[in-house]
């Protein structure tokens, strides 16, 4: 699903870049799926997806 | 006439070189990492500078030296310019499209991992008790 085939040690599949905010309700609230191996989210970002959902949260 | 030392190809390529190890530096800061803006623009002055070179050593060849390793410093700088490219462009973005990844909105499956102490943590155990978690994939091996 998420993995990039044979990119590790001996040919192993290996997890493709991704992340994402899970609510307490298991929900996906959040996602980032990159296009770029070097591109990652920042912590801002993650920070402000976390805000967002705050309010649903309290 | 003794001819000037065509000092703009040697500047040139020595930017340009730059422009391409310098993204070891330049990998630090997001600014410069999700797009390379900064090695671009050294292959680019390194580039405008191996051109001018270039015309002063066949324009003027009578003033300035440079036609043979001129030529061939520019023909290396282009190679590590495409090298670059093909790297940073292409290699960095085989990435999976991953069509099946959970979308927005949808239920998170559950699962079970080994922490870093050998035991077991689910979803569950990890949102019990908080608002949320973020998962993060890093890429397993480089």
């Amino acid at each position: 699903m998420c993995c990039i085939a044979g990119a590790g040690p001996k040919g192993a599949d290996i997890a493709r870049p991704a992340e994402f905010l899970i609510d307490s309700s298991r929900i996906v609230r959040w996602v980032k799926l990159t296009e770029n191996i070097a591109v990652r989210a920042r912590p801002e970002q993650v920070l402000t997806a976390l805000n967002q959902i705050e309010p649903a949260g309290r | 006439m003794k001819r000037q030392w065509n000092s703009l190809l040697w500047v040139g390529f020595v930017v340009a070189v730059a422009g391409l190890f310098s993204y070891g530096f330049f990998v630090r800061f997001p600014i410069t990492r999700d797009f390379p803006w900064a090695n671009l623009l050294l292959f680019g002055i390194g580039g405008a500078l191996l051109i001018v070179g270039l015309f002063r050593a066949f324009g003027r060849s009578q003033l300035y030296c440079g036609k043979i390793f001129g030529s061939i410093l520019t023909a290396i700088a282009l190679f590590l310019f495409g090298l670059f490219s093909y790297e940073i462009f292409y290699v960095l973005r085989q990435v999976p499209l991953s069509a099946h990844a959970p979308r927005l909105g949808e239920k998170a499956p559950d699962f079970m991992l080994l922490d870093q102490n050998e035991q077991p943590v689910g979803l569950g155990d990890l949102l019990s008790g908080s608002r949320a978690v973020v998962m993060i994939f890093y890429r397993g091996f480089w």
